[in-house]
């Protein structure tokens, strides 16, 4: 970084004698800089900009530019024809950009007709006068009406109605503004279309969230248990299913129970007695009637998904013993979907004819962990108190354990394996493993496995090993396992993990299942067994959808599987599933939520026109997000009489009003009146919306509301930010702005080359996404200075992402995201900040190959807001001969080529130093060339010294850039000149000595002009 | 589903602008709605593929899609031939498939014939996808009594796998399926007094709802003093415009059906005694059902996947010796030639539907010429789900150009969905999985 102190030191000084902020000029050369200030100081008055235009400025213009950029041509889409002295925005915008071309000497191109050098101090000087007059200009502000996004409108039906159901589905996707955000107003379109479409949505939404309050609601909720002989009287009646194994019927009972709720329900009685026709998968040409009557031809018990003893499964993928269902974790390498699973993924699976259709449903998985057995690769370690057992043909033997304490158990064979698969039962628990050769051979020709490490304490067990027909068993050694050996760190850390249940749903047919998963993916952590609670709208899943009279006993089932989930690639210990309940639908309370907000509590409530009066004024006060106004009451209750006077039905007339609420614009778009082009004050309502809508993506929760009624949410800001970042519902905002302000829908959309990063299948994609939102969303919580963001000691990340990247035996968190300090040289070279996160990494590359392009345009675009012009239509193919070169060559060929340079030169060398990671994200194993020169001349060896650089010589500028997305999404609109100028200008004087921390930023911008000004 | 259909934006912008705001809905109001040329669409299934033999065979003729060539045209092949009359008015599509085809299970073709929807990775929230004529029903909707009309051999959505319905709606639930003519007669021309009052008084309730919006939204303009209203306005457009289109709708009640001759239905006619009849009825049907302009948007599934219901033994009906399922499955010169005669069976009856449909005349044209007839099947042979056997017919004054065998292998069926789309006068970005417009000089518009 030879040059760094140079320029650094030219751009302050550059930067304080022109009085401009406006530009941090990399590459401006001395002569050009000396002389422009020297121009400077001899207009001490200088002429009016207008009179100087005319006379001066537009033939200079004329003589070198229009040619290109004027009315017959506009290269790059630049055209200075137009041009005044009005300074709107979009001059200044225009007059940046040509003052860095000037300055970059890059304009007139080289081919062209250079400027003369009086030409071009006047024209700069009139350039840099302009920007300065105009960045002091104000702006008109006219307030701001814009649409909720479909996903805040999503939450917000959520949070006022709690309808839960994904109704906002059907709505189109919004549009992208050009900085890559959903919720600017200009995208933001409303369509014919989208009207009539909210229209029945809030009537869908209405309807759900209305209950018959005079009635109990009916609940259905029955068990399935589990476990060898549980049941006591099977049924001899033959259960069909075709495709999955379904279990023996004495080994699960199916019956119903009553949930325990805090108010009055109907048990639904399942139906039991059913009629279907008989014969070739339920042919309906082929009459022949047959009645069933049990639950058993309603619930099954199965398992699917493949589950064989292969892959990660080491051994019997599931196990039925007394206690319930042993389930081993799916491999994970398998994917869902028809790609082909690369191991097994054991399922246990309830086909069911009788679901309720509508409401949320509860699945309760009662389950344990397991004291299993970590497998070893290796035979134990000779150790003191070895023993040895006879277990000739698979006889059974005594163990008797002297003291508490982690044993290995190893079998030898005399002869051949019988089975690749090794079975122990101990005492009353029970172990396998698959078994892979080599094996250890005797001298005296005994083949001996290792079989397992376990915990045990001191006590007498039997032991029965198991092997195909077991002829060829011969003994069992059992060795206490020595302390701080490498066997027992890792069976302690295996003994710490803990299994992950998740559940499906969606249909069967006869030809297999069609499953989706629950959002949660949950922790079993308990030895005993406990209830793990997955609850979900019915709507979220595809339903049977035959008709009601279906008389096809193989149609017209819904399917919940339980499956256990991995984290990565190692040993996790078994789930012990006792049963699974399922309530349905699922009421917290009764009423529901949502319609004790519109019925409230009220002595009026036999007097009909009062009390809707108090609904509609709470209720649209609440969907408006401010007090009714008079008219609008009068106006939404004249709707009411009219709709009460017709249909003579008070709920239903409450629902028509309510209606005309949830369509009115006052729901439909977050607006900030205006008086007129002077700037105002955001009102208090208006400050807790947006706030709301800004943290939340939501609509504000009572506290903003009754804030803002108080007159009190100006005075407490910053309070109330500090409140709504560490609310959960802060999340909602990381996803949105992270993934967007980042273009994480590039890893969206990535088709990875499976055959090279076999690792990165659907499931780790999940996770691996989900990194640098939680990312931000810790660096704001915690409220940690912004540098982090660039180059960090620590990554946010959980199990799966730890595991993709070998980081896996640190953290143990399962599924839940945990920073984890970086330790070794090369973990720290390695990661830290957003730029080296797989997601990022990896949606930028075509997946199968990195591409310093795609990272070099996203750094610049999204990390230091100096983004490149986009690529021209019609981009020349490299020469054929070239294709043999590296990419480096290739690139360096290419940006050495007229037209291409422009850009490529601010593009290219920020992309170079990313070549240490493939397209998956990680680090390459061979050694690569990542140096670079930056287009400010900067050296830098690799990722690690652009990270430095970065975050200590660039700090301002990627706490600008970040600042600018911030602000860009929390207003909604794009930012005019003179705020970006308050930006450069305000926010080091506020942060910078701070360190930019994350949460001040988001305070710094809601506190700003730009924020609170409309 | 929604998001597999956008509008483009471009011309709803326009629209906005008042440059080409469509108001087909004004229209409607009165005596010009009889002028107004509409535009239909129809999707005729056919379960368990066409006849395709084996080059081996030696029998071409029997191939389904015209396998001989004439003078630089193509030959009707032997279970197409009762077509022949039509040449001009159809043309054939080879080589399309789904794009999601062979990743999902065969079984689920008639399930994703007209959506395309992947299968085999269900959405969380959904099966299936909305299908073609639910998306054109959508914008047709108000310009005639009913939406769509969904008719089927056999009634209700069957399951999956073996669907009973070839539609789906926003949401991608099947939509069930009528499939007696009595009933599907009632339900079109015989609407009763008490049907219609209740129709009139959802309309005006949910016009008084619009209203009252629309009044709220009124008040709170005024009251926005100098702010940037341009969000408003598009707001209040797209109210006005939704509100005339219920106002169309409210007024269709008023006017009186076309009065046409209903002596030549058979309305008792039985498939399990006479499956001919049964067709033809229900042709018939369609054909009066769109010559009044009741519906834009018919969907009729012949026949189901996989020996499923009644269809399945029309083959033996007729004097064959296999049902149509096990017919499906052989690849014998013998087999597959009495499948190509079942084929014929069902081109004889389309070709009765395009007779029917050419009689009746628009004011413009005839109304096959403003009505797409897309007929095909969602596999070629057994389970095979590329190659689809694909005809379309009509359609003349929407741009297509008929008389063409065009084939390209692979081609997406939802890019002919989306040329259909297009045709149709809707404008939309994609259909499903759709990656542009099907590139063919068939589709002309």
């Amino acid at each position: 970084m030879k040059n760094r102190i140079q320029s650094k030191s030219l751009t302050k000084f550059m930067t304080k004698s022109l009085t401009l902020t406006s530009v941090v000029i990399f590459s401006g050369t001395l002569s050009l800089f000396l002389f422009a200030q020297d121009k400077q100081e001899t207009n001490t008055k200088p002429i009016p900009l207008e009179e100087e235009f005319k006379e001066e400025i537009k033939p200079i213009l004329q003589d070198y530019c229009t040619r290109c950029h004027g009315r017959r041509k506009q290269e790059s889409g630049v055209r200075v024809d137009q041009f005044d002295a009005t300074l709107g925005d979009k001059q200044l915008f225009l007059l940046n950009h040509m003052q860095k071309q000037l300055i970059d000497g890059n304009m007139p191109p080289e081919d062209e007709e250079p400027l003369e050098v009086e030409d071009k101090a006047v024209l700069l000087n009139w350039v840099q006068s302009a920007l300065f007059e105009g960045a002091k200009k104000i702006r008109p502000k006219n307030g701001l009406i814009r649409r909720l996004t479909v996903q805040q409108y999503r939450n917000t039906i959520r949070d006022l109605l709690g309808v839960k159901d994904d109704l906002a589905k059907a709505l189109p996707a919004d549009g992208i503004s050009k900085e890559g955000f959903k919720n600017n107003k200009e995208t933001l379109l409303l369509t014919p279309q989208m009207m009539e479409t909210y229209f029945e949505i809030a009537e869908e939404a209405l309807d759900l969230c209305i209950v018959d309050d005079t009635q109990q609601p009916e609940i259905q909720c029955f068990r399935v248990e589990l476990g060898a002989g549980v049941n006591k009287n099977p049924t001899k009646d033959r259960v069909v299913l075709n495709g999955p194994r379904l279990f023996p019927q004495n080994q699960f009972k199916i019956y119903e129970v009553l949930p325990e709720k805090p108010f009055a329900f109907k048990p639904k009685k399942m139906q039991t007695k059913f009629r279907f026709i008989e014969g070739y998968i339920g042919n309906p040409t082929i009459r022949a009637w047959k009645d069933f009557n049990g639950l058993h031809h309603s619930v099954y018990a199965s398992m699917i998904g493949k589950h064989t003893r292969g892959g990660m499964n080491y051994g019997r993928s599931f196990h039925m013993v007394e206690d319930g269902l042993l389930l081993r974790p799916r491999s994970p390498e398998t994917e869902n979907g028809n790609a082909p699973p690369r191991g097994p993924a054991p399922t246990f699976s309830m086909p069911l004819r009788e679901l309720p259709r509508e409401g949320m449903l509860q699945v309760t998985v009662i389950a344990s962990r397991y004291e299993d057995g970590w497998q070893p690769h290796d035979l134990a370690i000779e150790a003191e108190g070895e023993m040895t057992f006879d277990v000739t043909g698979g006889k059974d033997a005594k163990l008797n354990i002297p003291k508490d304490g982690i044993y290995q158990l190893d079998v030898g064979v005399q002869g051949s394996l019988k089975d690749d698969v090794m079975i122990a039962d101990i005492g009353d628990r029970t172990f396998s493993k698959r078994l892979k050769p080599p094996y250890h051979k005797t001298d005296d020709g005994e083949v001996i496995v290792p079989v397992l490490v376990a915990r045990f304490k001191m006590g007498e067990y039997s032991l029965k090993v198991k092997n195909g027909d077991n002829k060829t068993l011969k003994s069992a050694y059992l060795t206490p396992v020595l302390a701080k050996s490498e066997t027992e760190h890792k069976f302690l850390s295996f003994e710490k993990r803990v299994p992950h249940l998740s559940v499906h749903m969606g249909v069967r047919t006869d030809v297999g299942a069609r499953l989706s998963k629950f959002a949660t993916t949950e922790p079993v952590r308990s030895k005993i067994p406990e209830r793990v609670s997955f609850r979900a709208s019915l709507s979220s899943f595809a339903s049977p959808d035959t008709e009601k009279e279906n008389v096809n006993y193989l149609a017209g089932l819904s399917e919940i599987a339980v499956r256990s989930e991995p984290t990565d690639d190692r040993q996790i210990p078994r789930v012990l599933i006792k049963g699974v309940e399922i309530e349905g639908p699922y009421y917290e309370s009764w009423p529901p939520r949502g319609h004790s907000n519109i019925f409230i509590p009220s002595k009026n409530k036999d007097s009909h026109p009062v009390y809707a009066h108090e609904i509609i004024d709470h209720f649209a006060s609440q969907a408006f997000r401010r007090p009714l106004k008079e008219k609008e009451c009068d106006a939404l209750l004249k709707v009411w009489e009219e709709s009460y006077e017709e249909l003579q039905d008070f709920t239903e007339s409450i629902k028509d009003v309510l209606l005309v609420v949830l369509t009115s614009p006052q729901f439909l778009f977050l607006i900030e009146e205006s008086e007129g082009p002077q700037a105002e004050e955001l009102t208090s309502f208006e400050l807790a919306t947006k706030l709301s809508y800004f943290l939340w993506n939501s609509t504000p929760d009572q506290k903003l509301l009754d804030l803002a009624y108080r007159g009190k949410l100006e005075e407490s800001l910053k309070s109330e930010v500090s409140r709504l970042v560490s609310d959960n519902q802060f999340s909602q905002f990381t996803e949105e702005f992270v993934h967007q302000w980042l273009s994480l829908d590039k890893f969206d959309v990535v088709s990875i080359d499976r055959g090279r990063y076999p690792k990165l299948n659907k499931e780790t994609r999940r996770e691996v996404r989900r990194e640098p939102i939680k990312f931000v969303e810790h660096l704001n919580r915690e409220n940690l200075p912004l540098r982090n963001l660039v180059d960090s000691d620590f990554i946010v990340v959980n199990d799966v992402v730890a595991g993709y990247y070998g980081l896996g035996t640190q953290l143990e968190t399962g599924y839940q995201f945990a920073p984890l300090l970086l330790r070794t040289k090369e973990e720290k070279e390695t990661f830290g900040g957003v730029l080296t996160q797989a997601a990022i990494l990896s949606g930028l590359s075509d997946g199968r190959e990195s591409n310093p392009v795609k990272r070099g345009a996203w750094l610049a675009d999204k990390i230091i807001s100096e983004p490149p012009d986009p690529p021209p239509p019609d981009v020349p193919e490299l020469p054929k001969e070239t294709k043999a070169k590296s990419l480096r060559e290739r690139l360096e060929q290419h940006r050495n080529q007229k037209g291409c340079m422009g850009c490529h030169e601010k593009i290219d060398p920020w992309g170079l130093p990313f070549e240490h990671y493939d397209a998956g994200g990680l680090w390459k194993k061979k050694k690569v060339e990542a140096s670079s020169t930056l287009p400010d001349k900067t050296e830098i060896s690799g990722i690690q010294d652009l990270k430095r650089y970065l975050a200590n010589d660039r700090i301002d500028q990627v706490a600008f850039s970040y600042l600018k997305h911030l602000a860009v999404y929390a207003t909604g609109r794009d930012l005019t000149f003179n705020e970006l100028e308050y930006l450069r200008k305000e926010a080091p004087k506020a942060l910078k000595e701070d360190g930019y921390r994350m949460k001040d930023c988001v305070l710094f911008i809601v506190k700003s002009p730009i924020f609170m000004e409309k | 589903m929604s998001n597999s259909f956008q509008l483009d934006r471009r011309s709803v912008l326009k629209g906005l602008a008042g440059i080409v705001l469509p108001l087909p809905v004004l229209e409607a109001m009165g005596k010009e709605v009889v002028d107004k040329t509409p535009r239909r669409f129809c999707a005729l299934y056919v379960a368990n593929g066409m006849a395709l033999p084996h080059k081996k065979h030696k029998i071409d003729e029997w191939s389904w899609f015209p396998e001989q060539k004439k003078d630089g045209k193509f030959v009707f092949g032997k279970p197409t031939e009762p077509l022949s009359p039509f040449r001009n008015q159809l043309s054939f599509l080879g080589g399309l498939q789904h794009a999601n085809g062979p990743r999902n299970d065969p079984h689920v073709c008639s399930d994703m014939w007209l959506t395309g929807a992947p299968l085999h990775d269900p959405k969380p929230g959904q099966y299936n996808t909305v299908s073609l004529d639910c998306v054109i029903a959508r914008h047709t909707r108000h310009e005639c009594r009913r939406p769509s009309l969904v008719l089927s051999i056999d009634a209700g959505t069957g399951y999956m796998s073996r669907t009973s319905t070839i539609s789906y709606d926003r949401d991608g639930k099947p939509i069930p399926a009528e499939n007696n003519p009595r009933q599907v007669f009632e339900s079109l021309f015989k609407q009763t007094r008490g049907s219609l009052k209740a129709q009139r008084q959802e309309l005006s309730r949910r016009l008084k709802l619009v209203d009252a919006v629309s009044m709220s939204a009124k008040t709170l303009d005024k009251n926005l003093g100098k702010a940037d209203r341009q969000k408003m306005d598009q707001y209040l457009t797209s109210l006005n415009e939704l509100e005339m289109r219920l106002k169309a709708s409210e007024k269709w009640i008023d006017i009186p059906l076309k009065s046409q001759d209903y002596s030549i239905l058979n309305l008792d006619a039985n498939p399990e005694t006479d499956p001919q009849t049964y067709y033809r009825t229900m042709y018939d049907l369609i054909a009066l059902a769109f010559d009044a302009d009741i519906t834009r948007s018919i969907t009729f599934m012949l026949n189901r996947e996989d020996g499923m219901g009644i269809s399945d033994t029309f083959p033996l009906k007729l004097g064959m010796k296999h049902t149509h399922h096990n017919l499906s499955h052989k690849s014998d010169k013998a087999g597959v030639t009495e499948w190509g005669k079942y084929d014929r069976f069902l081109s004889e009856q389309l070709a009765y539907f395009l007779k029917r449909m050419s009689e009746y005349k628009d004011a413009k044209g005839s109304v096959l010429d403003n009505t797409i007839v897309l007929y095909g099947s969602g596999a070629s042979t057994t389970h095979r789900n590329e190659n689809l056997p694909t005809l379309i017919a009509g359609g003349a004054n929407m741009g297509l150009k008929h008389g063409q065998y065009w084939r390209r292998n692979g081609a997406r069926m939802t890019n002919l969905y989306l040329s259909i789309l297009h045709s149709m006068g809707i404008e939309a970005d994609r259909f499903g999985d759709s990656g542009g417009t099907l590139d063919s000089p068939i589709f002309t518009a």
